[in-house]
């Protein structure tokens, strides 16, 4: 019995590793896929609150991240950051941000409504 | 046989030394939404803390380390899927190999190449499936932006213009692809421990220091986990002086003295460990070193 469930947890184990390699295929987020160092990107986050532009030191204490600084997986990490962190806080901003993924131009994203 | 107390501590050495995770952390961001709710309760975590170290001290003294390893991972799965700001494939692996070790048992050698396999399976796939690590444009960012230094320029001298950047792409996709067919695969277990370490020594000398010796760090680990240990340490590799004695083909005694080397080397996990954790703590305090050799 404790050998089929060590079996049944290692199928279970290895299986969610395998499925999270598949479903990273299909999806913008590279969590749980193996793929560490896939694609270099480097950002630049502004956002503006009531009009006024945060500073870089205040853009760190809202999102929890730099305001300028370099994501090594997948720029869809940062912009799922700045999505979740504002949905958290009443008064919304507007988030724009000014990446280049592996040299290429730059290119800009903005928070949508 | 195989040296699941070694990887263990080494383990530690990674979870303190390298990534320094003294404490763990309240939910943010959490894969696990319904996890957030856990924030509330702020005494939960500190017997976390408690759980994490009396799992580390566990694992140092050696009194039940497997178990400890098992709850370390378990824990660790635990403050990455409530909290996505700490995810990292390093800590991710980490904590698979600490839960391997948690509930191996004899004749579960496999489950560790399996591991292995994966994580360069699907690094390799990834690499494999995005086109600008085959045109180049992934290394001569990462060159050329991100991580300049002399000896890529030295190197890329030795190419035709314009197809250093995409060979080694390529290169990099293959050799991933390949370690995780070779380790599958399970023969000369020893060549895929040196293999690794190869390749990832040479992305740490051509990035000078940069990357990644956390990876080199945990897959030398779990290399060294895979080595055919049950063969090390048979009554045959208790012979092998006798055997390279009686050897008169003088080629043959060579081979079987390098291999002597090899196998004593690997048989002394002292010896493997302080190396790795020498390299390793030598590329994160590399801007150190540079320092001092600046000022000699």
């Amino acid at each position: 019995m404790k050998n089929k469930l060590r079996s049944i947890v290692l199928f279970l184990f290895f299986g969610l590793q395998v499925l999270g390699i598949v479903v990273a295929r299909f999806h913008e987020y590279r969590f749980f896929s193996w793929a560490p160092f896939d694609e270099l990107s480097s950002y630049e986050i502004e956002s503006v609150l009531e009009g006024e532009k945060l500073t870089d030191s205040e853009i760190r204490d809202r999102y929890f991240i730099p305001a300028k600084g370099r994501e090594n997986r997948s720029i869809n990490h940062i912009f799922r950051i700045l999505k979740k962190m504002e949905e958290t806080h009443s008064k919304k901003a507007e988030v724009t941000v000014r990446y280049s993924t592996n040299g290429k131009d730059e290119e800009t994203w903005e928070l949508k409504r | 046989m195989i040296p699941l107390r070694f990887a263990s501590i080494m383990l530690v050495f990674f979870l303190l030394g390298i990534r320094g995770t003294k404490h763990i952390l309240p939910p943010q961001f959490p894969f696990i939404d319904g996890l957030q709710a856990l924030s509330e309760f702020p005494s939960f975590f500190l017997f976390l803390d408690i759980i994490y170290w009396s799992c580390l001290i566990l694992i140092i003294i050696g009194f039940k380390y497997k178990y400890a390893a098992f709850t370390l991972a378990l824990m660790i799965f635990f403050q990455i899927g409530a909290n996505s700001l700490l995810f990292s494939n390093s800590f991710l692996f980490a904590g698979c190999l600490l839960f391997l070790i948690g509930v191996y048992q004899q004749g579960n050698e496999w489950t560790f190449r399996w591991q292995i396999a994966l994580l360069y399976g699907g690094a390799g796939l990834n690499k494999a499936l995005e086109f600008d690590w085959w045109n180049g444009n992934y290394f001569n960012a990462f060159f050329e932006i991100y991580y300049p230094n002399f000896l890529i320029g030295w190197v890329s001298e030795f190419f035709p213009e314009g197809s250093f950047y995409g060979s080694l792409g390529i290169f990099t996709i293959f050799i991933e692809l390949g370690l995780a067919i070779w380790v599958i695969a399970n023969r000369r277990m020893v060549g895929f421990f040196i293999a690794t370490q190869a390749f990832h020594l040479t992305m740490l000398i051509m990035t000078l220091g940069e990357l990644s010796y956390i990876f080199y760090f945990l897959i030398s680990i779990a290399a060294y986990l895979v080595l055919p240990w049950n063969e090390i340490f048979s009554p045959e590799s208790k012979n092998q002086k006798n055997i390279y004695h009686d050897q008169k083909n003088l080629a043959s005694r060579r081979n079987l003295f390098k291999k002597e080397i090899i196998i004593n080397y690997l048989k002394n996990p002292i010896i493997t460990g302080i190396l790795i954790l020498i390299i390793s703590f030598s590329c994160k305090y590399n801007h150190l070193i540079f320092n001092f050799l600046e000022r000699i």
